[in-house]
């Protein structure tokens, strides 16, 4: 999993979604080169090995092409409908896992059968919308005790539709080692302070 | 066995590319708990692009301009239209002298309009105002406007 290339001066997702609804290859790879990663780390925090977490990642993309081709997309919100589509393969690949397991477990698990449905919406339950709440809130906590030029380099980095190391780099005139290093050192921060509000919460 | 290090985890979520790609897929094939701690990077990484995406919006708009005041809103249209009446009444053709028309140098438009700043800054209001402005080229029928010929 490479860091995307950034087509700059490049269209925005809505542009990109437009001709992809047109049939557009292109508007459709560039939508999976800008998403793609986040696909697969989607597929991966399900829990899903990595070889298959990208096999899946290809498979959400060759569906939805294959959906807008048979007129069966209403509209293409990215990277909501991209996720969206992951978290449903990926549910259904561990569903189908369990269940051959427990049914003949030596039976190896084969493609997904071509009758999924697309997945249109994601909407976490309140429960869930919660819990993202309060770790983004966590977050926005732990940045403030940052310093000014951290966070400003890691609001480059994560920021809006995210720029490469590199063009962080480039635009705030340090070195990408530095660059990465500094977004290394906040998400550890990030990663001790989500770690120790849920600590908090158990019992 | 030797885990795979906290650097070549988030390398690898955030899309670093990594020089022993292959070892690192090996091992996360023969280890679960270093497939354990990729899916808690991979979940933490997801929550950070979540926050930025969600931050994008309120630094756009930190980046725009404040609005005017609702005061502003009414008092400026009026003040540019009074300005617009000034501009006009400024530029007003001079009352003709009794003198014949004749008898006065043949001025160009443009000699007479550099005379007068006012009137070279009122001419778009006067077009605005339905003021016949003298001869105008029309468009033919096709609708392209031929270069003027000297």
């Amino acid at each position: 999993m490479r860091e995307p290339v950034r087509d700059r001066g490049e269209r925005s997702d809505e542009d990109l979604a437009t001709r992809a609804m047109a049939g557009d290859a292109s508007a459709w790879d560039a939508l999976a080169r800008r998403h793609g990663r986040r696909v697969v780390l989607t597929l991966l925090a399900r829990g899903l090995p990595l070889d298959r977490a990208e096999d899946l990642a290809q498979e959400v993309w060759m569906r939805l092409v294959q959906q807008q081709r048979a007129g069966r997309l209403r509209e293409i919100r990215m990277p909501g409908l991209a996720l969206a589509q992951a978290e449903w393969l990926g549910r259904e690949a561990q569903r189908t896992v369990a269940r051959r397991h427990a049914i003949a477990p030596h039976v190896a698990l084969d493609a997904l059968g071509e009758a999924l449905p697309v997945a249109e919406s994601q909407v976490p339950d309140p429960v869930e919308q919660a819990a993202i709440r309060e770790q983004m809130a966590t977050i926005e906590a732990e940045l403030d005790r940052c310093s000014a030029r951290a966070r400003e380099v890691f609001h480059a980095v994560y920021d809006g539709p995210g720029r490469s190391h590199a063009e962080v780099a480039a635009a705030l005139g340090l070195s990408v080692q530095r660059v990465r290093q500094t977004v290394c050192e906040v998400r550890a921060r990030l990663r001790r302070a989500l770690v120790s509000r849920e600590g908090e919460e158990s019992p | 066995m030797k885990h795979l290090t906290r650097e070549q985890f988030e390398h690898f979520v955030m899309g670093v590319e990594r020089e022993d790609d292959e070892g690192f897929r090996r091992h996360l094939r023969e280890c679960p708990e270093c497939a354990r701690r990729l899916r808690e990077e991979s979940a933490l990484e997801l929550l950070l692009l979540e926050h930025g995406a969600t931050r994008a919006p309120e630094t756009l708009a930190g980046s725009r301009r404040p609005a005017l005041p609702a005061v502003w809103r009414v008092v400026l249209p009026a003040a540019a239209v009074l300005v617009a009446v000034a501009a006009v009444w400024l530029a007003r053709p001079p009352v003709e002298s009794p003198a014949p028309r004749a008898a006065r140098a043949p001025a160009t438009d443009v000699a007479e309009s550099s005379a007068s700043p006012v009137a070279l800054r009122a001419r778009p209001v006067l077009d605005g105002l339905d003021i016949d402005p003298g001869p105008t080229r029309t468009a033919p029928a096709d609708g392209v406007v031929p270069i003027e010929q000297n």
